[in-house]
């Protein structure tokens, strides 16, 4: 069996008197396409949430390649969420949206102008520079898209 | 029809009083009335030759100026505590926050002059600072707020796991995204302290007074058409400023939006 990528050990999460998620306990490993599903409410987001480190456990732990991060901010996972509610920063261009990720991991410019360039290409944006409020509803999902795949290889193999 | 009208007869109602001191300010005769018996720039040269509108006008730039830049930073961050601190008694901290909207201003000042006094402080324009920042801060607060509800915490969760430290995170996608709010802030701010009067006459002397408490020092004492013509100029300032912001940073999409 391949690595062990992402690990959960009896994972509990509270919010107030409701118990979101139960002692739960989940493994998922290298190369593994893994979908949660269930009814609204039943703690897939709760999960979700407790992975990417936006809400702690109330109880258990946390495991990404083998490393506890329980404790450890978002900010330092080196994860890649794609939000349901696409997540686009509006007061940004389409270009400084997926380079978003890339300059916050400090790569260099040359480097982050070329993956942006890739990726936009990737999707056929061209002109990337608009501002995404201009952008169709329709088009909405793509840059998003490029967000989380741009932000997949700025991560070390 | 009738709808017409009633917008009209209410804007007249509204603007008449403007509108007659403007009016009287061009009047070339030395007493305040209407209509005005000609027109003359006299009573403008009046206001620019008197030295103590000068000093005035210099006070209540400093004093707003001092005021809108503590306020917006405190009120920025009491919106931020109001909506996501998790506080208990959150609506009794707003309503603290808010008083000032509702305590009389007599009140108020009576109270910022007995402390000022005790702390030997009547002398200094810090008193007048610290009475106009916590006069705006409801204004602050308000308009920071809406901008507050509005800001979708979802992009700062994606900031962050995109690798934005917490304080990346807040300077490059919570400020920015708040910009409407903290715009129409400091405009209230700047607005509300440039013609506050009750709670300044308390608390300043002929050499710490600003431009609305010399004003009327000035029509205490003298009544030619002086201070109509300063009231003019007081109202299109103002005036430009919302002018201008509204231009500019789109004001109705500041209050209008849910």
């Amino acid at each position: 069996m391949t690595p062990t990528v992402v690990e959960l050990r009896g994972c509990t999460r509270d919010y107030g008197p409701v118990r979101a998620v139960d002692a739960l306990d989940l493994a998922v490993h290298e190369g593994e396409f893994l979908a949660l599903l269930g009814p609204s409410g039943c703690g897939k987001t709760t999960t979700l949430n407790l992975i990417a480190g936006f809400v702690p456990p109330t109880a258990g732990r946390i495991l990404i390649d083998g490393a506890d991060v329980t404790g450890r901010p978002p900010h330092l996972r080196g994860l890649g969420v794609v939000f349901q509610s696409y997540a686009l920063f509006p007061h940004l261009s389409v270009r400084e949206n997926v380079a978003f990720g890339l300059r916050e991991r400090r790569l260099s410019a040359a480097e982050i102008e070329r993956r942006v360039g890739d990726a936009l290409e990737l999707v056929r944006l061209d002109r990337a520079g608009r501002q995404l409020s201009r952008r169709t509803i329709g088009n909405r999902p793509r840059p998003d898209l490029v967000l989380a795949d741009g932000e997949e290889r700025a991560q070390p193999e | 029809m009738i709808a017409r009208l009633a917008v009209v007869a209410l804007l007249v109602f509204m603007t008449v009083p403007t509108v007659v001191v403007i009016a009287v300010s061009f009047n070339p005769t030395a007493i305040l009335s209407f209509p005005p018996a000609g027109l003359s720039l006299r009573w403008y040269a009046n206001v620019v030759a008197y030295p103590q509108f000068r000093r005035a006008a210099m006070n209540s730039l400093l004093v707003t100026a001092a005021a809108a830049a503590l306020a917006l930073p405190a009120g920025t961050l009491a919106a931020l505590a109001l909506e996501r601190g998790g506080l208990r008694g959150r609506s009794v901290w707003a309503a603290m926050l808010l008083s000032p909207l509702v305590v009389p201003g007599v009140a108020a000042g009576l109270g910022f002059l007995i402390l000022a006094a005790g702390l030997g402080l009547l002398r200094s324009r810090s008193v007048l600072v610290a009475a106009h920042v916590a006069l705006v801060l409801p204004f602050v607060v308000r308009s920071v707020w809406v901008s507050v509800r509005n800001l979708d915490p979802v992009l700062e969760r994606a900031a962050a796991s995109l690798g934005a430290t917490p304080w990346r995170v807040f300077r490059l996608v919570t400020l920015p995204l708040l910009r409407p709010g903290l715009f129409a802030g400091l405009l209230f701010a700047v607005v509300v302290s440039l013609n506050e009067f009750v709670v300044s006459l308390f608390i300043s002397n002929r050499v710490t007074e600003i431009l609305p408490v010399a004003m009327f020092t000035y029509v205490v004492n003298y009544t030619d058409p002086t201070i109509a013509a300063l009231s003019s100029l007081f109202i299109v300032v103002t005036f430009l400023v919302v002018w201008l912001a509204d231009r500019y940073l789109n004001l109705a999409r500041v209050f209008l939006r849910p």
